[in-house]
């Protein structure tokens, strides 16, 4: 009910926001890692010792405490190899995140708010995209670039812009049909301006939640581009690669596999909150 | 003359963080078998939450802080071990605002009024269409048969406030609460709709507790009228009474702030300023009378 | 109430809005365009204040929405300040956007939820150019909240945190910072309760007066738009079925319509038996044409005897304001002048010439109702002796007195918000007796001239009637075999067929049977008739 008075700033309700609590928690305990990393982590990831192979996690027989989560087949610190993993993992996420979302929210307003003959060619482009299988063109765009961290970024956007585009574009749509809209042209502003000063504001909670999703996409998607070997080269330390490693090793040392999971896991799940958490402080419509 | 519906002294508050915040100061109903009693409000006034309480269907931070309500007439006492589910469909029903929301978009009219049914009578399925069928009609729907099939976005804003009418009278309740049931109409079809419920209550002497801003359709539909603001009961009484010899200035005052079609002359008069904060001042102190 | 210095500010002429039906297109296909108003004539001065009423689906906010240019007008022509705004582009628009603002029902809706209040309300002195800076744009938002009678500290706040009273002022004072000459309300109490509903009408009619804005008010309630309006148009599934000063449209509306929205409207007066009154429940497809007795003012042709003079007393029976009565002689019809004091006033008029229909068209300035009943039956064959002559009589009276008749008082009737023209026929305008073959002739030319008519004033929204009786007990049909109908049942089933809104009727069993079997064989009926061929 509004009482007349001021809200309390945004800083203050995001931090009390559970869920964006949550995930700016994850994102910090990320950032730190990945710019931490050398002198974070315990041991050199590329360090190998065969002697030391497959060891458990300190607190179980047979473990050491100077690996703290164990040793992989070639005698690693897998917990050095972790934090190093974030790095990747933040690099996808952040850039290829960012881009797809610039172009495809690019796309979508245009198509959404003037319609007619632009939204039908970005529409068909849309529908054209989307009808090839997403793994067929990645393997043809290593084939063209070559494997490696650009290959990864690059192969994301190009097949999830499509998201934000029609998303966004349906979003558009609605916002279009509101008074606001209506107002502002009787003010006289040019379409444009309208679009962008007073479409796209109301376009980021959505929006937000769209970047947080995408941002856990990708660090998923490095996880499996790296299963077909077009991620990096298998030495450099990132999930995707610990995981396929692990693979290998299930029935033995489950670890290996389950450790780097897990942080994919944590990681979606504090992105997704904290994307929830922030689009339920901003959204004026949920709030009340 | 039968009770049906007593409010006692009614003190509510809603819980925000560590705060009480006080919505119900204080409300006493006494209303009778086949009587339309309106309650007036402007928002804010607590009129929804009071409706709330009568139908049971609190929010979980809503706190009765003393008195309550009491149901004398009716089978099921209210007791603290039943579910609220249960009062809900045994004696009292709600006729909704909004039809357009109170009515699920993706499914048939007939499965809708079949789920409300089944809850008050058991029967297969061709008789429980036959029990709609028969509700329908009695709502002065034309084609019973093919509303039953079609889904709410194809009948018109009347046609589904009357399906919903008809699913609050089909649990034969003794009370019904109708929530602004006409504000979202037409004016040609509010009078039909008004006549309606008025036709349906007059057979079964139900009491309709008609919540409500508009004072005419008070004027023409209610016996009794409750006024409140600040969740605090101003004025109650006749109808004739309290239109013709208001007691209270916050009922004169709106009274006067109607446009009527039939005095153009009078500039409408807005409710002062100080008369409002003094009502709130008023709550305020009610509630600090209370601690002490 | 108001001072207008007469200096149009806009007005529309015959304009209408045609939008693609999304709800009902097929693939593959171009959605069907469907009118959501036409032929609407509106026009409204500095300084005042046009009612548009409407109930939903009228068409109301779309037409609010055309004069601001937000849609662009499909058909008619709309003008702004003397300049013709119809078909000008986005482009050519922006310059004279400020001097035309809106306002809308919902100031959630129309707010920008991430706007403050003062930057808000300063948007459009930003957008042109009639504040430099940020700052001195709130300056202005602040005096400006103050003139709606807000704390200009709320300029701080943002939309949810204030009531809706509030933010509609607020709505308000952003349309006005610009000083437009014109300002569209749609429904802007609609929502709002009874205090915050006073306070915002009172404001509005107060700038208006301080301003000299033109106001357009749409809503769809009738004791808001008597408080402010000075003139109103009332709108029913698109068509613009009334207009006119508030107060008559009020204490005596022409059309049905108005008069059945009216009687809608609870008053706050304490009444249990209001509900048990009776509802109107026509449906039919003219609704839009209905005709409202008690304000209307008739003209009878021919009302010295039969149907004609029983016209004249049930329609001051049913209640009319005015009647005048003519014939070609006034000595037939002075008694009912004094039959009928103050109500009925005879005219000499001769529908066969000239110059009679003219001058009686000049005369009777305020006429609504036109009843054309008049006419000659020379019960002659067709192959008679004296056929041609008798046929041009019937022709001159029947047809072109008619015709002449229509013509004069189209316009009349236009002035007067379309009115309804009544033409006497008959059921021999579908199929011929041989007994009076030349009446025939000329009660079909008749029938064809008032669809005619029908068709070139629809866009007036006149009403146009053609009754088709069979045998009527008058100096007609002297000759004609009974049964013959009376005059006055002829005379009821035109009134009621005036109130329904009815465009062809046909009084009485003989008529209906006719009709039924013309549908159903109409060769077998010309057959029969032909039987009664004298000798």
């Amino acid at each position: 009910m509004p009482d007349g008075r001021p809200d309390l700033p945004l800083t203050y309700r995001i931090l009390h926001e559970p869920r964006a609590l949550f995930g700016l928690g994850i994102l910090g305990l990320m950032l730190l890692a990945a710019l931490l990393a050398p002198w974070l982590s315990p041991h050199d990831p590329l360090e190998q010792d065969l002697l030391l192979s497959f060891l458990p996690p300190s607190w179980q027989q047979n473990g050491d405490p100077a690996f703290f989560l164990g040793t992989d087949n070639l005698g690693r610190d897998i917990a050095s190899r972790l934090i190093y993993g974030t790095r990747t993992a933040l690099i996808v996420a952040l850039v290829a995140g960012t881009l797809a979302a610039l172009f495809g929210t690019a796309l979508g307003m245009l198509a959404g708010f003037y319609g007619g003959k632009t939204d039908m060619l970005i529409s068909r482009a849309v529908d054209i995209w989307m009808s090839f299988p997403a793994v067929l063109l990645s393997i043809v765009l290593v084939a063209v670039i070559g494997a490696g961290l650009h290959a990864v970024i690059i192969a994301i956007v190009i097949i999830d812009w499509t998201r934000f585009c029609r998303v966004i574009r349906a979003e558009t749509m609605v916002q279009k049909e509101r008074d606001y809209v209506a107002s502002a042209v009787t003010i006289g502003l040019t379409r444009f301006r309208i679009l962008i000063q007073e479409v796209l504001p109301n376009l980021l909670p959505l929006l937000i939640v769209l970047l947080t999703l995408e941002m856990g996409i990708a660090i998923v998607v490095e996880t499996i581009l790296s299963f077909v070997g077009l991620s990096v080269a298998s030495d450099t330390p990132t999930w995707g690669n610990l995981i396929q490693e692990g693979r290998q090793y299930i029935h033995q040392v489950p670890w290996l596999l389950g450790l780097p999971v897990a942080c994919v896991v944590l990681s979606v799940l504090g992105l997704n909150a904290l994307g929830d958490g922030i689009k339920e402080v901003i959204d004026p419509e949920t709030r009340q | 003359m039968t009770s049906t519906l007593i409010v006692r002294d009614l003190h509510l508050a809603v819980r925000n963080g560590r705060e009480l915040l006080p919505i119900l100061r204080g409300i006493n109903m006494h209303l009778a078998e086949g009587e339309i009693h309106g309650l007036v409000g402007e928002s804010g006034a607590g009129k929804t939450m009071l409706g709330r309480v009568i139908l049971d269907i609190l929010p979980p931070t809503a706190v009765i802080t003393s008195g309550g309500v009491d149901y004398p007439s009716s089978t099921s006492s209210p007791s603290l071990g039943r579910k609220a589910g249960d009062r809900r469909y045994s004696h009292i029903s709600l006729i909704p605002q909004d039809p357009m929301t109170s009515l699920n978009p993706v499914k048939r009219i007939g499965k809708q009024m079949g789920e409300i049914l089944r809850l008050a009578h058991a029967g297969s399925s061709r008789q429980i269409r036959e029990r709609a069928e028969r509700l329908l009609r009695e709502v002065r729907i034309k084609k019973p048969d093919q509303v039953l099939q079609q889904y709410p976005h194809q009948l018109s804003g009347g046609m589904r406030q009357r399906v919903l009418i008809a699913m609050a009278f089909s649990t034969e309740p003794r009370i019904v609460i109708a929530d602004e049931p006409t504000t979202a109409l037409d004016v040609s079809v509010q009078r039909r709709v008004l006549r309606l419920i008025r036709d349906l209550q007059k057979d079964r002497r139900t009491t309709i507790l008609f919540v409500t801003h508009d004072l005419g359709v008070v004027a023409k539909v209610c016996d009794r009228v409750s006024l409140m603001h600040s969740g605090m009961l101003l004025e109650q009484g006749k109808v004739a009474d309290v239109f013709r010899a208001p007691s209270h200035p916050y009922t004169r005052s709106l009274l006067e702030a109607i446009p009527r079609y039939d005095r153009p002359q009078e500039k409408l008069a807005p409710v002062a300023e100080d008369l409002q904060t003094q009502l709130i001042r008023e709550a305020h102190e009610y509630d600090q009378q209370r601690r002490v | 109430m108001i001072s207008s210095d007469g200096s149009e500010i806009i007005s529309a002429r015959r304009l209408g809005v045609a939008l693609p039906n999304l709800a009902v297109k097929r693939r593959f296909q171009p959605a069907p365009i469907v009118p959501i108003f036409r032929d609407v004539d509106l026009r409204a001065s500095k300084g005042q204040c046009l009612g548009i009423v409407g109930e939903s689906g009228s068409g109301k906010t779309t037409l609010g929405r055309t004069l601001v240019r937000l849609l662009r007008p499909t058909s008619g022509t709309l003008l702004f300040e003397g300049c013709d705004i119809t078909g000008l582009d986005e482009a050519e628009l922006r310059p004279i956007r400020d001097r035309m603002q809106m306002i809308f029902q919902e100031p959630r809706a129309a707010l920008n939820p991430r706007r403050r209040v003062d930057d808000a309300v300063s948007q459009p002195l930003l957008a042109y150019a009639k504040a430099a800076t940020i700052r001195e744009a709130r300056d202005q938002a602040g005096e400006l909240l103050r003139q709606v009678g807000l704390d200009p500290s709320l300029g701080k706040r943002y939309p949810r945190e204030l009531s809706g009273g509030q933010l509609q002022r607020i709505c308000i004072a952003r349309a006005i910072s610009i000083r437009p000459s014109l300002i569209v309300a749609d429904e802007i109490v609609s929502g709002l309760d009874m205090s915050s509903q006073a306070q915002v009408l009172n404001l509005l009619d107060d700038l208006r007066q301080q301003l000299g804005l033109c106001l357009v008010f749409i809503s769809h309630d009738l004791s808001v738009v008597r408080s402010i309006c000075d003139e109103v148009i009332v709108l029913l599934d698109g068509r613009q079925v009334e207009s006119g000063p508030v107060v008559r449209i009020f204490t005596q509306p022409r059309r049905r319509y108005t008069q059945s929205l009216i009687q809608a409207v609870p008053l706050p007066e304490p009444d249990g038996s209001w509900l048990n009154d009776a509802v109107d429940e026509t449906e039919n497809r003219n609704r839009v044409k209905a005709m409202n007795l008690k304000g209307t003012t008739a003209l009878i042709t021919g009302s010295s005897r039969g149907i004609g003079r029983e016209l004249v007393r049930a329609l001051a029976k049913g209640g009319v304001k005015k009647i005048y009565a003519t014939a070609r002689n006034v000595s037939d019809i002075e008694d009912l002048a004094q039959s009928y004091p103050g109500l009925v006033e005879v005219l000499s008029l001769d529908i066969t010439d000239d110059a009679s229909v003219n001058q009686a068209a000049v005369q009777c300035q305020d006429v609504d109702l036109l009843i054309n009943n008049a006419g000659v039956n020379r019960m002659s064959g067709l192959l008679a002796a004296d056929a041609i002559d008798g046929a041009r009589m019937e022709m001159e009276t029947n047809y072109f007195g008619t015709l002449r008749m229509c013509r004069a008082f189209a316009p009349v009737l236009k002035n007067n918000g379309g009115g309804c023209i009544v033409n006497l026929l008959s059921i021999l305008s579908h199929v011929a007796l041989p007994l009076m073959g030349s009446l025939c002739a000329s009660k079909a030319a008749g029938l064809r001239l008032t669809e005619g008519v029908r068709a070139e004033l629809d866009a007036n929204n006149t009403l146009v009637m053609a009754v088709m009786p069979g045998a009527v007990d008058t100096d007609m049909s002297r000759d004609f075999p009974p049964p013959k109908m009376p005059p006055a049942e002829v005379a009821h089933a035109i009134i009621d067929g005036i109130i329904a809104g009815q465009e062809e009727i046909f009084p009485g069993e003989m008529a209906s049977g006719l009709r039924e079997g013309l549908k159903a064989d109409p060769k077998a009926i010309e057959k029969e008739l032909a039987g009664y061929l004298p000798g």
